[in-house]
C-alpha cells in the first residue's frame, strides 16, 4: 500500500482519497475509521453538554427510554435515542449487541463463548457485556468475518 | 472448508449418539443385538443425517431455529423409518418401533442441537479473537 500525505497551510478540510482495484474487509474496515474521525457525540452530565469522538466512546446503552454514553470509566446521558443511534452508526465499528445496547467493537478486548449461542465481550475497561445470539452475525461481521 | 468441518462434526456426533444410545439399550435389555454391522450401517444412517441437517439449516436459514429444529426432526424420522426400519430392517416397521424410533430421533437432533451450538459459538469466539489479536499487533506495529 503507498502512504501519501501532503501538508498545504491553505487546506481548511482533510481530505481523503482512497484509489483502489476492490474494496476488500480491511478496507471497508479502515473507510468506517476514517468515516468516524471527526463524527461526533452530544452527551449531557449535570446540565452540561459535551461532545465525544467516537473513538472515546465503548457503548451505548438504553435503560428505561433513555440512551446513555459509556465512556471508559464515565457515563453521560446522551440526547439522541438508541434507534436514532442505530441509524447514524451504521458504517462505523458500533454495532448492536442486544436490543438495549451498542458496542464499540474496537474496544473488544475478547470475547467468551456462552450457552445459546451468545458471547461475553471484554472490553478494555474491564467490562463485560452480553452478545445476544440474533446480534451474533453482525458482530462477527465488524470484524471482518463472515457468517458461516 | 467450513461446510466440511461441519459436516464431520455433526456426522461422528449422531454417530456417538446413536452408538452409545444402541450400547445403553443393549444394557437395559431394549435390544438384544450389538454388532459390528449395525455400527456400519450407524456410520451410513449418521452420514446420511447430518447431510440432511446441512441442507436443512442452508435451504431454511431464514427460518426460526425452532422450526427448523422440527424439520431436521421430521426429515430424520422419516429417513431413520424408511432407511433403518426398510432397507436394512433394524425392526418391523410397528407402532411399538415407529414409536421408539420417534423418540431417538427427537432425543438425538435436540442432543445434537445442543452439541453443535457449543461447538460454533466457541468457534465464533475463537475466530473472533484471532481477528483482535491480528488487529492490535498491526496497530502496534503502526505506532512502533
Amino acid at each position: 500500500m503507498k502512504l501519501i500525505i501532503e501538508q498545504d497551510a491553505p487546506v481548511s478540510e482533510v481530505e481523503i482519497t482512497i484509489r483502489c482495484r476492490d474494496m476488500d474487509a480491511r478496507l471497508k474496515t479502515l473507510v468506517r475509521q476514517i468515516q468516524s474521525y471527526d463524527f461526533t457525540i452530544t452527551a449531557k452530565k449535570e446540565g452540561r453538554s459535551y461532545l465525544f469522538t467516537l473513538d472515546s466512546i465503548f457503548y451505548f446503552e438504553s435503560v428505561e427510554e433513555r440512551t446513555y454514553l459509556y465512556l471508559k470509566d464515565e457515563v453521560y446521558e446522551c440526547t439522541k435515542r438508541l434507534y436514532e443511534l442505530e441509524k447514524l452508526l451504521e458504517n462505523t465499528a458500533f454495532t448492536c449487541i442486544s436490543r438495549a445496547c451498542i458496542i464499540n467493537t474496537s474496544m473488544v478486548e475478547s470475547v467468551r463463548p456462552l450457552l445459546g449461542r451468545r458471547l461475553e465481550a471484554k472490553l478494555d475497561n474491564g467490562e463485560r457485556l452480553i452478545v445476544n445470539r440474533h446480534f451474533v452475525p453482525n458482530f462477527k461481521k465488524k470484524f471482518g468475518l463472515e457468517e458461516s | 472448508m467450513r461446510k466440511i468441518q461441519n459436516y464431520f462434526v455433526i456426522d461422528f456426533t449422531i454417530f456417538a449418539l446413536l452408538v452409545l444410545l444402541q450400547a445403553l439399550m443393549h444394557q437395559a435389555g431394549i435390544v438384544d443385538y450389538f454388532d459390528s454391522r449395525i455400527v456400519i450401517q450407524y456410520f451410513i444412517i449418521s452420514s446420511l443425517l447430518s447431510a440432511t441437517k446441512i441442507l436443512i439449516n442452508y435451504s431454511l436459514c431464514k427460518l426460526s431455529v425452532v422450526v427448523r429444529l422440527f424439520v431436521t426432526i421430521a426429515a430424520a424420522f422419516l429417513e431413520v423409518v424408511l432407511i433403518g426400519g426398510g432397507a436394512m430392517h433394524w425392526y418391523t416397521i410397528r407402532t411399538k418401533w415407529v414409536l421408539l424410533s420417534l423418540a431417538l430421533c427427537v432425543i438425538i437432533t435436540v442432543l445434537l442441537y445442543l452439541i453443535t451450538d457449543v461447538y460454533t459459538t466457541k468457534r465464533t469466539a475463537e475466530q473472533i479473537n484471532c481477528s483482535i489479536k491480528v488487529k492490535r499487533k498491526a496497530e502496534k506495529n503502526k505506532i512502533q
